[in-house]
């Protein structure tokens, strides 16, 4: 395999760009708080460029490549993507109940979960665990949207 | 021997001693729930003591703290999503031998030794308490550098694979643990103006991410590949057989748990030194022992993949900590960690003054909580089987397809409980990222945490010890002025050379058989 397709080559290379960032950055700081971080960004540099010319001494065991890697993270990052707009509902007005609803289906529905009956149900029930744990027995301040605060507010 | 009694007297009210148990088995449960810990369950049980009568309110409070850490080792072992901080090195060997189908004896090793842990602990409370509070007002900015140094360099019982990836891990938590503002000088560093940064990146989430939500990737991960290869997903193996020990493994592990829990007593005491520091120094140690013993052993597992010593060090470790670190609150005031400093609170809500004045004002209730300490251990092993068989166990028989949206679910609530933040959820989400990244690419997470334990602890003492010497760096290895701290140094150097001998002996030994097959 070519070095350029490995991934260590280019775990290598982002390692060391991080730390020549940091080193930048770091010179911005005060004289006393900038020591530490400097010196942690050049071994990182150092590091940086160990794990690159280590690359040229591996062997090739078709599990260090780009394409590989690519191949087994994309599905989970989709799930990521998922939770990450879970994140952005949260900010908004949308509350955590519908939130949560309109972000698992989806998660469930990519893990297989065709059945739109059990799709709903098993949606429902894990909210419903979470929810009640944290909100009800935890009494943490989940947000919730208006509707919802109202509805619970009667009910108290 | 009187006041021994006298606080076995107090604790066996059978109110007081109700209490307890309750205590113990939401501890259990509480620190079984990924992103839920000590330290939240201690802030909702708070009020509620309020209502209490001391006794019963520290008494809940005991079994609470002692469990916590028990409980964090379930999921820890069955999914390697670590309940709470200190049973993140346990999810190493733990979820490597459930992979084997053995999680009856993996969580049975992690019980066992949490018991063994806990009870040294108790013990060492009852009877060494003034003693072991005079060592720890020995440690002053110097030593308390030495000792953070001494815990990276136990960073060395990881690096078994690859000693870079290792190295740049802890690098890698170093520098995370910088952002936010300098505490000597207030200096904004890495914040880019985000004020929710100031403070640091968030600690809990931080875990959370890189151990539950990356957990929850890899089961995803696993998932879609099994539906790509058109084969049937694998469930977790059922917890099925006996969860108690053999004599042969109790023997076998006796020796980890009585270095662990010396190591967890010697760490606890120390005021915020704490458990991540101890499981990282046992494990370590551990690590050493057991290259020594079983290396050259083909029927054993390597370092890491399952073995029996992985899951006892930490596990014994973290137990004996949270008696330890007692040491120093109740006899001095001083809180050990985090955890003992909310114990305060729940003191002072009583009218109770932590400190010396505490074994004369209120003696029955000082020997009390450490008697609490004895009996709640001896009943978390009953109490334990029983949440891992009952509670759990019923919980890991979910499909996989159902853990995974419910562990990110309930790690991302965790994070948002830890500040009611959603700031939080950003960092559980981004640390869970780079967590399965890093876990692709081969690069450990375990030396993230202590990195980001230490990290700003190392800082802090450093300058503040540099100030004090006016800049001389050489008082950290003065024998005459500062000898636990010069020790403290030579023991760290022997742990950062130790991988570091091993690495290059290795090279060596690869190059010699690679040169003999002639290639």
């Amino acid at each position: 395999m070519k070095i350029l397709g490995k991934t260590d080559f280019w775990l290598g290379i982002t390692i060391l760009t991080s730390g020549i960032w940091v080193f930048n950055q770091s010179q911005g700081f005060d004289e006393t708080s900038k020591d530490y971080p400097l010196f942690l960004a050049v071994i990182t540099v150092l590091l940086g460029v160990g794990i690159a010319v280590q690359t040229f001494t591996q062997t090739d065991e078709g599990k260090d490549s780009i394409k590989w890697l690519y191949h087994r993270m994309k599905g989970s990052l989709v799930i990521v993507v998922l939770f990450a707009a879970w994140a952005i509902l949260l900010s908004t007005k949308t509350g955590y109940l519908l939130a949560s609803f309109l972000t698992l289906m989806p998660v469930l529905y990519l893990l297989g979960y065709k059945k739109i009956s059990h799709l709903v149900l098993t949606t429902f029930g894990i909210i419903a665990v979470v929810f009640t744990l944290f909100y009800l027995v935890f009494e943490v301040p989940l947000p919730l949207n208006p509707f919802v605060q109202f509805v619970f507010g009667l009910l108290n | 021997m009187e006041t021994i009694m006298l606080g076995f007297g107090t604790l066996l009210v059978p109110s007081v001693l109700a209490f307890l148990l309750l205590g113990v088995f939401s501890g259990l449960i509480i620190g079984s729930i990924p992103g839920l810990n000590e330290n939240i369950a201690f802030a909702v049980f708070l009020p509620f003591s309020f209502s209490l009568a001391p006794a019963n309110a520290l008494a809940l409070m005991v079994g609470v703290y002692c469990a916590a850490a028990v409980g964090g080792a379930i999921p820890a072992v069955m999914i390697k999503v670590p309940g709470t901080a200190s049973a993140v090195l346990t999810a190493i060997d733990g979820n490597a031998m459930v992979k084997q189908g053995k999680a009856n004896t993996a969580l049975g090793i992690a019980i066992s030794s949490s018991v063994f842990g806990g009870l040294a602990s108790s013990l060492v409370l009852l009877f060494f308490a003034p003693m072991l509070a005079d060592m720890a007002l020995k440690f002053g900015y110097v030593e308390n550098f030495a000792l953070c140094v001494l815990g990276s360099a136990a960073v060395g019982g990881m690096l078994e694979k690859d000693i870079l990836k290792g190295v740049f891990s802890a690098v890698f938590g170093l520098l995370v643990a910088t952002i936010g503002l300098s505490l000597e000088t207030g200096c904004p560093r890495f914040t880019f103006g985000n004020y929710s940064l100031y403070e640091g990146a968030p600690f809990v989430p931080m875990l959370v991410g890189l151990f539950g939500i990356s957990a929850a990737l890899e089961l995803a991960e696993e998932v879609f590949l099994a539906r790509r290869e058109q084969r049937k997903v694998s469930q977790l193996p059922r917890i099925t057989g006996s969860l108690i020990l053999s004599l042969s493994m109790v023997k076998r592990l006796l020796p980890t748990w009585l270095n662990s829990a010396a190591i967890g007593n010697l760490v606890g005491v120390l005021p915020g030194a704490g458990m991540i520091m101890a499981i990282y120094l046992a494990y370590n140690q551990a690590s050493h022992r057991y290259h020594r013993k079983y290396d050259n052993n083909p029927g054993e597992p390597k370092w890491g993949e399952g073995t029996p010593e992985g899951i006892a060090a930490p596990e014994a470790s973290n137990n004996a900590v949270v008696a330890s670190s007692m040491v120093p609150l109740l006899s001095l005031g001083i809180p050990g960690n985090s955890v003992s400093a909310l114990f305060i609170g729940a003191l002072m809500i009583h009218g109770m003054v932590p400190g010396p004045l505490l074994f004369i004002n209120n003696a029955n209730i000082a020997w009390m909580i450490i008697a609490a300490f004895f009996v709640a251990n001896i009943a978390m092993g009953p109490m334990a089987i029983f949440v891992v068989k009952y509670v759990s166990g019923l919980v890991y028989r979910l499909p996989k397809v159902v853990l995974v949206p419910a562990i990110a679910l309930l790690c991302l609530n965790g994070a948002f409980a830890d500040g009611n933040s959603i700031f939080n959820i950003w960092v559980a989400l981004g640390s869970g990222f780079v967590g399965y990244l890093f876990n692709k690419v081969g690069i450990p997470q375990a030396p993230i945490i202590l990195a980001l334990v230490l990290g700003q602890k190392l800082e802090d003492s450093m300058l503040n010890s540099l100030s004090i010497s006016q800049g001389n760096w050489l008082v950290f290895v003065d024998p005459k002025n500062h000898p636990i701290s010069f020790c403290l140094i030579i023991a760290s150097c022997i742990f950062m050379l130790l991988p570091l001998f091993k690495f290059v002996t290795k090279q060596m030994k690869d190059k010699k058989k690679n040169l003999d097959a002639g290639i």
